[in-house]
């Protein structure tokens, strides 16, 4: 298998831990020059001193509007980089990834499904619920799937065939529910945004993120083992059906949670965890906190983005990560070539 | 010497589609014992049973004097090593942290390897002859090397008994030889070795003892010169042999086909 990045190789001594907290400090700061970016001209003192106040201007800018936002980048990110990473490693095969296996898209129509037929009235877990609902379903597709022997291609082409069907009912749930901005609204989940979000999206999505990954963590030792295949996996005493599952549903708790509050934002999983891959010896249990920390910093980085390229709202994040994500999906494909 | 992984008229079938049909055999420790048969014979079905990946239908597997099914899942993982067929490493990880993996069963994880660990990790490179791999990745070397590696990360969890899934297959000649004389030694160390094989000179060349099956059954069983005799040769592979004899009085296999007998 070709793998990009060769010459970045490092002793087994060298154990990524500058990388890591450079990721760290590289997500604080997106998130900071987020929280700092806005319509309102608001000076970063005034800003700072809102998040300390309970009233006034300043407070329901900083408190309500900015500092939700730059969080939920940072949750949303961390969610689809960490889901990424669990899930080449699970699949063994850096194609795999929430959004190009259709997870997210599922994810999407569940959300979707809560929203317009007015089930969230009843409570406000039922929007999370109905997404991680949706990504759980794509993922055991996937699953079966990947029991049955199936190969990257197949992955792939199954991962088309589940987002595009996601994509097209969640189209046919917004035109057929009752709702005036039905088109506005499709892009909106179909490409993901961050537009908007109040502190009860953060509320919601940030335990089940958090809890998602750390499902993930947990399954870390089983991903090593499955380097050498699941019987060998198995003969070191790892619960390799146990840690499957744990996998499938953290990935779809973070990726469920993450998109029921920003929509379908794709390609973040499939691109960070390749790239910090060589700089972690290509073990996939240590991949897995670089990807969440590389995954917030990319979100947020690009939601700052966003709001530089056209202030007024009119770009969604969802397009950027595509944008800069399909390419290289397209160039990761033509390096595999001829891989098993 | 009591034997450590004991089959007792195993039977196990998928349906109506009997696989292993009453099967009887044990391996002792110290001895490389190849198991050869055809395709579909049951030999990986055999292995599948020892790693509890299957459960027979009727009949007992004891490793160590207990019966497998009432080991902890980590305790057989520390007793029972197993090389796989497949000479891959799905991600190119540093060798040394591949041969790293054989020490999960004692509790230890690649961010949290104790100093016996790391011994034992250097033990199974060297011999394997592999220490000078242990820096290089994995996709950087030949397949002899990487089949060497992967033994080592067998190796690693220093079992007392090991399975090892047609290691020769993928290999030129010369890594064939050398990778049989690395199970010899092992065996040497007192570990019981288990390994699969379609090479029948191989077998006979490395092995103690061989157990012959076909179609489930173990047909033969016995010092490779006496198991595999004409007839035998005959009925389960269709094919015969010349035998000859080295300088040392050990006796060589060339397999040919049987109208050329």
């Amino acid at each position: 298998m070709a793998y990009a990045l060769k010459s970045v190789v490092r002793p087994a001594s060298w154990r990524g831990r500058p990388v890591t907290m450079a990721l760290a400090v590289l997500a604080l700061a997106a998130a900071g020059v987020s929280f700092l970016l806005g319509p309102s001209h608001l000076s970063a003192v005034a800003l700072l001193l809102g998040l300390f106040h309970s009233h006034g201007f300043a407070a329901v800018i900083a408190r309500d509007i900015r500092l939700p936002r730059a969080l939920l980048a940072l949750f949303v990110g961390a969610a689809l980089g960490a889901s990424g990473a669990a899930l080449q490693g699970l699949f063994r095969n850096p194609l795999a990834e929430p959004g190009v296996t259709g997870v997210t898209a599922c994810a999407g129509l569940g959300a979707v499904v809560a929203l317009y037929f007015g089930w969230t009235g009843t409570s406000l877990m039922f929007l999370p619920g109905f997404a991680i609902g949706g990504a759980l379903v794509a993922a055991a597709i996937l699953y079966g799937l990947s029991r049955s022997g199936a190969g990257t291609m197949a992955l792939v082409l199954a991962g088309v065939a589940v987002a595009s069907l996601a994509t097209a009912l969640t189209a046919l749930a917004l035109s057929m529910a009752p709702n005036p901005y039905a088109m506005s609204e499709m892009v909106m989940w179909m490409l993901g945004s961050l537009n908007d979000r109040t502190p009860a999206d953060l509320y919601f999505a940030a335990p089940l993120v958090a809890l998602g990954i750390a499902l993930l963590l947990s399954a870390g030792r089983g991903l090593d083992a499955l380097t050498l295949g699941e019987d060998a996996a198995h003969s070191l005493g790892i619960d390799v059906h146990g840690m499957r599952r744990r996998i499938i549903l953290g990935v779809a708790l973070a990726t469920g949670a993450a998109t029921a509050a920003a929509g379908a934002v794709s390609f973040v999983g499939l691109v960070v965890p390749h790239l910090l891959r060589p700089l972690y010896g290509h073990e996939p249990s240590r991949l897995i906190v670089p990807s969440a920390l590389g995954g917030a910093a990319l979100v947020a980085a690009a939601d700052v983005a966003v709001r530089l390229i056209a202030p007024d709202g009119q770009l969604l994040l969802g397009v950027l990560t595509a944008m800069i994500g399909a390419p290289f999906f397209i160039w990761l494909i033509f390096q595999l070539r001829g891989a098993p | 010497m009591s034997p450590a992984l004991e089959f007792g008229d195993v039977h196990l079938s998928y349906g109506s589609r009997q696989v292993l049909n009453g099967v009887s055999c044990s391996f002792a420790p110290g001895e490389v014992t190849g198991l050869i048969g055809p395709n579909g014979a049951g030999k990986t079905t055999l292995l599948r049973l020892a790693l509890g990946l299957l459960t027979p239908t009727a009949g007992a597997c004891t490793l160590l004097g207990r019966a497998l099914r009432q080991w902890e899942v980590r305790d057989r993982a520390r007793a029972l090593a197993y090389l796989p067929q497949s000479n891959e490493a799905h991600w190119p990880m540093l060798a040394r942290r591949v041969v790293a993996l054989g020490r999960l069963p004692h509790e230890a994880s690649l961010e949290r390897l104790g100093g016996a660990d790391e011994e034992a990790i250097s033990r199974a490179l060297r011999r394997c002859d592999a220490s000078d791999l242990a820096e290089r990745r994995m996709d950087g070397i030949s397949a002899g090397e990487r089949a060497r590696v992967l033994l080592a990360r067998a190796l690693a969890t220093e079992a007392p008994v090991l399975l090892a899934d047609e290691p020769a297959a993928h290999l030129d000649p010369g890594h064939q030889l050398q990778l049989m004389r690395l199970l010899r030694e092992e065996a040497g160390r007192g570990t019981a070795v288990c390994v699969t094989l379609h090479d029948l000179a191989l077998a006979v060349r490395f092995c103690d003892r061989l157990l012959v099956m076909k179609a489930g059954r173990i047909v033969a069983a016995g010092a490779p010169a006496s198991a595999l005799s004409d007839k035998v040769l005959a009925e389960v592979f269709g094919v015969g042999a010349l035998r000859l004899h080295d300088q040392g009085g050990r006796e060589l296999l060339l397999v040919r086909a049987l109208e050329e007998g």
